[in-house]
């Protein structure tokens, strides 16, 4: 109908946010053109259109090193989506990762954005699951409505489609 | 796929064609597509002579719709330095579609270290012993010219000045570090895009905290 015509129209501005090499960019690349790309680590921003559904999204790709994370905030504004992306088998960082979560989520600008958290290289051996991530990141006590959990392999492609899914549906029952 | 013939698996090959599809045939932009076609033509030469035409697969059937995907596992890799003359045509080709292609894959190819101006300019045809990437630089900064410059060029300069600036790939130095810096704020206070807005201000924020990390690293240098 006219209604969904119009929401469609509507550009969503996503970020990928995430420690390093935990798989933002590939996973940018793997929702923009369906593969693996060779990736560096993201030192400015990627930025792309990617279409979903007949929904177009402009999907932010952010570095995630140390020295990097502080620009992350610059780009708050407007932002409809959160893609926080973990690398399931990085144990040892899981406390970083957390850390940045939580005081990414304390953002006034993001308080009405939906949060998608990627446990990413689930094809690793060793890899934690999503309910240990969860649990690991503190994600039930976190104050945030809307947000879920996925499994994904950005290498093998799997779990993306089921989280963008996810995504679409959210953001239409916000409407 | 008709493209693929001769054509080696290397991102700088797929980021000229997709300029030469972007002309779509328009008769004026001609000189833009001969320098393309001009540019494949020595790339395909350099890989064959380098000998790794041979390892190289026939290049994949990739859309030339969209911007061109980062290079891809198994790609070869060729100095992009000696290729910049199509960029230069199609950045300064007035097509929003072209420049906007065009800056985009400059920008991957300075990030992925293809590209890094770090020859002398003369190499690529300019008549002064300037390094290659402050003419870089500054065609990347004309792409701006002002509140009327097409919104997803003005994003596209943004991306690519952060990357020169930021990567350690391409040194700049400057008067040309002055002008990307002069430019992103042009864009911040010309812009009547909310989105490029909050770009222009945090690539301003990332690039000055760079630039003054670097003087500071200087300074602790002893003696
Ligand atoms: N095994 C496995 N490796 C992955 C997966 N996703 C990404 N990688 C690899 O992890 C490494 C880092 O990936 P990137 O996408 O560059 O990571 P990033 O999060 O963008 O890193 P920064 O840009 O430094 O913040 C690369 O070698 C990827 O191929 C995955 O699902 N499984
Ligand atoms: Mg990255
Ligand atoms: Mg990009
Ligand atoms: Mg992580
Ligand atoms: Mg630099």
């Amino acid at each position: 109908g006219l209604f969904a015509g119009l929401w469609g129209e509507k550009e969503r501005r996503i970020l990928i946010l995430g420690l390093d090499g935990a798989g933002k960019t590939t996973i940018l690349y793997r929702l923009q053109v369906g593969e693996v790309v060779t990736t560096i680590p993201t030192i400015g921003f990627n930025v792309e259109a990617v279409t979903f559904e007949n929904i177009k999204f402009q999907v932010w790709d952010l570095g995630g090193q140390t020295s990097i994370r502080p620009y992350w905030r610059c780009y708050y504004a407007n932002t409809d989506a959160i893609i926080f992306v973990v690398d399931s088998a990085d144990k040892e960082r899981m406390g970083i990762a957390k850390s940045e979560l939580v005081s990414m989520l304390e953002e006034e600008e993001l308080k009405n954005a939906v949060l998608l958290v990627f446990a990413n290289k689930q094809d690793q051996a060793g890899a934690m699951t999503p309910s240990e991530v969860s649990a690991a990141l503190g994600l039930p006590t976190l104050k945030k409505s809307t947000w879920s959990i996925f499994k994904t392999s950005a290498i093998k492609g799997e779990g993306l489609h089921e989280a963008m899914e996810w995504l679409v549906t959210t953001l239409k029952g916000k409407q | 796929d008709e493209m693929s013939d001769g054509q080696t698996n290397l991102f700088l090959s797929r980021a000229i064609q997709k300029l030469i599809a972007d002309t779509q045939r328009k008769s004026q932009f001609a000189p833009l597509r001969a320098a393309c076609e001009d540019a494949l033509a020595k790339i395909e030469l350099e890989v064959k002579r380098s000998g790794a035409a041979s390892a190289a697969s026939p290049m994949a059937a990739s859309s030339t719709e969209g911007p061109t995907a980062p290079p891809k596992q198994g790609d070869l890799v060729v100095n992009a330095d000696r290729y910049f003359h199509p960029f230069r045509l199609a950045c300064e080709s007035k097509s929003a579609k072209i420049v906007t292609s065009a800056l985009d894959s400059l920008q991957k190819l300075m990030a992925y270290g293809h590209l890094t101006g770090n020859m002398l300019a003369e190499v690529e045809g300019f008549p002064d012993a300037m390094r290659l990437v402050d003419h870089i630089v500054d065609i990347i900064c004309k792409c701006f010219t002002g509140d009327a410059t097409d919104e997803a060029v003005q994003l596209q300069v943004l991306k690519a000045l952060l990357t020169a600036v930021t990567s350690s790939m391409c040194e700049v130095h400057e008067g040309t570090l002055l002008k990307a810096i002069r430019t992103c704020y042009n864009i911040f206070l010309a812009t009547r895009n909310l989105v490029n807005q909050t770009t222009a201000k945090a690539t301003l924020t990332q690039m000055i905290n760079v630039i003054f990390q670097r003087m500071e690293t200087l300074a602790n240098i002893p003696g």
